[in-house]
């Protein structure tokens, strides 16, 4: 992917997507709920790139749409300078291996029945990656590289006998292993509390910044957002309202939501001990 | 407990030992269990008899001194038939013959119910309203009366066939509970990462869907063993069994077909009682199992 290495690595055009939810079940009317509504924005190769909004803003829905998780209605998502909507067969693998995700909860995102090695392993053997000694040194270095080491204490455990902030570093080590180039952190720490948080956030930098690999991060935070991120759009009403630099945006916004983003956050005392920390 | 003694126990290991101090607590689970036992052990013990005398054999043991009916004796316990066999040898038979059709047919039944409630969860649209159709047109089929209808048309029947029979007609009610439980989880975002992470749908519902609905195909496994035992008694009852396997309902068509019903009640009343023991049994395990089951359902349910 050299020959498109100067391009942004995900291009979003004009990106529609409605839900029908059926209103009553006797007259059949349906009603078209707009939950991203034509959004276009660009993210550039190796940055930290911050999506937020308010609770029913429709970060999840984008986000799952570039994960090619759910269809979308009109507009284009580019990866690589690839059209992701038709991805086939090889394409789409190749595609699955560059782009993972963070999810949300980490008490609903890792199946109860796999062990964390079984967890972690399962992406190099959906890509038939290496052989089983290969795979445990892969998945070794990369759940220790999330913070959990030895690793070889983790493996054999399920996700019951792990800690919220535990099973979210195993989570992370699961989205790594594959060595993405791309990875959509949808509210990671939302269920965490905040020192967790910040550990996890500090994790997350240290990664874009090691393994160069390019960060859409999730929040209705703008604290968080503002530790981690060098752009960020923020995104009302499945409408992006206004992009730019962070700090841009958090000094001088320009729209009443933003605003009442900033507002909502009860001070930047937690942004102020993070900046302080690093 | 700290994390060092922690022990490394899989999570279906620890669900199942919880669940098995919840329903030993349960009253009605440990009869089930210990009649089940009881049953069991008449299995294990119905290879005794014909080795002692060939006469015990229940199918073909025949008393040459006896030549009708006879009552509880020394030679015989529970009594003869009316060509001389021993009816306890028969009944203890016929306790292996139940748990032969009734856990094979259920097994089956949760092998098929399983498969079609995962696949018509997870797929849903098209292929979920068909095959949710097809398993309504199955439900609403009175089963014993096509079986009849089969075995009328095709003479007598083998007992692996009325066995196959018996499945194929069990599966709607368990793929409809597993469907359920396939939406909820399909909703659950593992499943999100395992697509995210390039997984087939195959891998999705054998690695990720089928572990999750496994506890609750058990507990209608429980259920359906019951059915299958009273479809196979009622079939064989009424003539339609398979002729060279002593069941509990074989003998009752033999008591009847002799004339017996309400001259032997030595002969009727056995093998009528562990029908109804044997499906007590099992019935009291599954509503045991269910509350074991439910409330953590219902608590991981509130986690969502
Ligand atoms: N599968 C769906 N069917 C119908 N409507 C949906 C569906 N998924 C999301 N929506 C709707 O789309 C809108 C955007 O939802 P989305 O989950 O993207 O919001 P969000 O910004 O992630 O919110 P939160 O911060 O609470 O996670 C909401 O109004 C939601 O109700
Ligand atoms: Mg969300």
């Amino acid at each position: 992917m050299s020959s498109s290495s100067r391009s942004p690595i995900l291009q979003v055009e004009d990106l529609l997507k409605t839900y029908r939810t059926d209103r009553s079940l006797i007259k059949r009317s349906s009603v078209k709920l707009t939950a991203v509504n034509r959004i276009s924005l660009e993210i550039e190769r190796g940055e930290f790139f911050g999506l937020v909004g308010a609770s029913g803003s429709g970060k999840t829905t984008l986000g799952r749409l570039i994960l090619k998780l759910e269809p979308f209605d009109a507009g284009s998502i580019r990866f690589n300078d690839l059209q992701i909507h038709g991805l086939k067969g090889s394409k789409l693998k190749a595609f699955r291996r560059q782009i993972q995700l963070i999810p949300q909860d980490p008490y609903q995102s890792l199946n109860p029945y796999l062990s964390v090695f079984d967890t972690i392993a399962e992406p190099l053997i959906i890509h038939r990656m290496g052989n089983p000694g290969e795979r445990k040194v892969r998945a070794r270095d990369a759940l220790e590289a999330a913070g959990l080491s030895p690793a070889d204490d983790f493996f054999p455990r399920y996700p019951h006998q792990l800690s919220g902030g535990q099973r979210q570093r195993a989570a992370i080590a699961r989205a790594m292993v594959l060595k993405p180039e791309f990875v959509v952190a949808d509210e990671p720490t939302s269920m965490l509390d905040a020192s967790i948080s910040f550990t996890i956030f500090k994790l997350l930098s240290e990664i874009q910044k090691q393994k160069k690999v390019t960060f859409l991060f999730i929040t209705h935070d703008l604290a968080a957002a503002r530790f981690l991120c060098n752009r960020i759009a923020v995104i009302n009403q499945g409408e992006i309202v206004e992009s730019g630099p962070t700090l841009d945006i958090i000094e001088n916004p320009q729209t009443e939501y933003t605003k009442s983003l900033i507002q909502a956050q009860p001070s930047f005392s937690f942004a102020q001990k993070a900046a302080a920390a690093t | 407990m700290s994390k060092e003694t922690r022990s490394q126990k899989s999570y279906t290991w620890q669900r199942f030992l919880e669940g098995w101090s919840l329903f030993y607590e349960n009253l009605v689970g440990r009869i089930g269990l210990i009649l089940l036992l009881v049953f069991g052990l008449m299995a294990v013990c119905s290879y005794i008899p014909p080795l002692i005398d060939p006469m015990y054999h229940p199918m073909t043991g025949v008393d040459p001194d006896v030549f009708r009916s006879t009552p509880p004796s020394a030679a015989h316990w529970l009594g003869t038939d009316n060509i001389g066999r021993d009816l306890l040898s028969q009944l203890l038979t016929g306790a292996r013959i139940a748990f032969l059709v009734g856990i094979s047919a259920a097994f089956m039944s949760i092998v098929f119910g399983t498969l079609i409630g995962m696949i018509a969860g997870y797929a849903g649209r098209l292929t979920d309203s068909l095959l949710m159709r097809f398993a309504d047109m199955i439900m609403v089929m009175p089963s014993l009366l096509v079986v009849l209808l089969l075995s009328s048309l095709f003479g007598q029947l083998n007992i692996w066939i009325i066995v196959l029979l018996i499945a194929l007609f069990r599966w709607p009610g368990i793929s409809r509970v597993i469907r359920a439980q396939t939406l909820s989880l399909k909703e659950r975002p593992f499943i999100d990462t395992a697509r995210v992470a390039g997984a087939s749908n195959l891998r999705i519902i054998f690695r990720h869907i089928l572990p999750n609905v496994l506890p609750m195909a058990l507990l209608y496994m429980t259920f359906r063993v019951t059915s299958a035992i009273i479809v196979e008694a009622a079939l064989a009852f009424l003539g339609f069994g398979d002729p060279n396997t002593v069941s509990w309902g074989m003998m009752l068509q033999w008591v009847w077909k002799t004339g017996h019903m309400f001259q032997a009640p030595y002969w009727l009343l056995p093998p009528g009682i562990c029908i109804s023991l044997i499906t007590l049994a099992f019935y009291m395990i599954g509503r045991a199992m269910e509350e074991v089951l439910d409330p953590r359902l219902r608590k991981e349910e509130q986690k969502v």
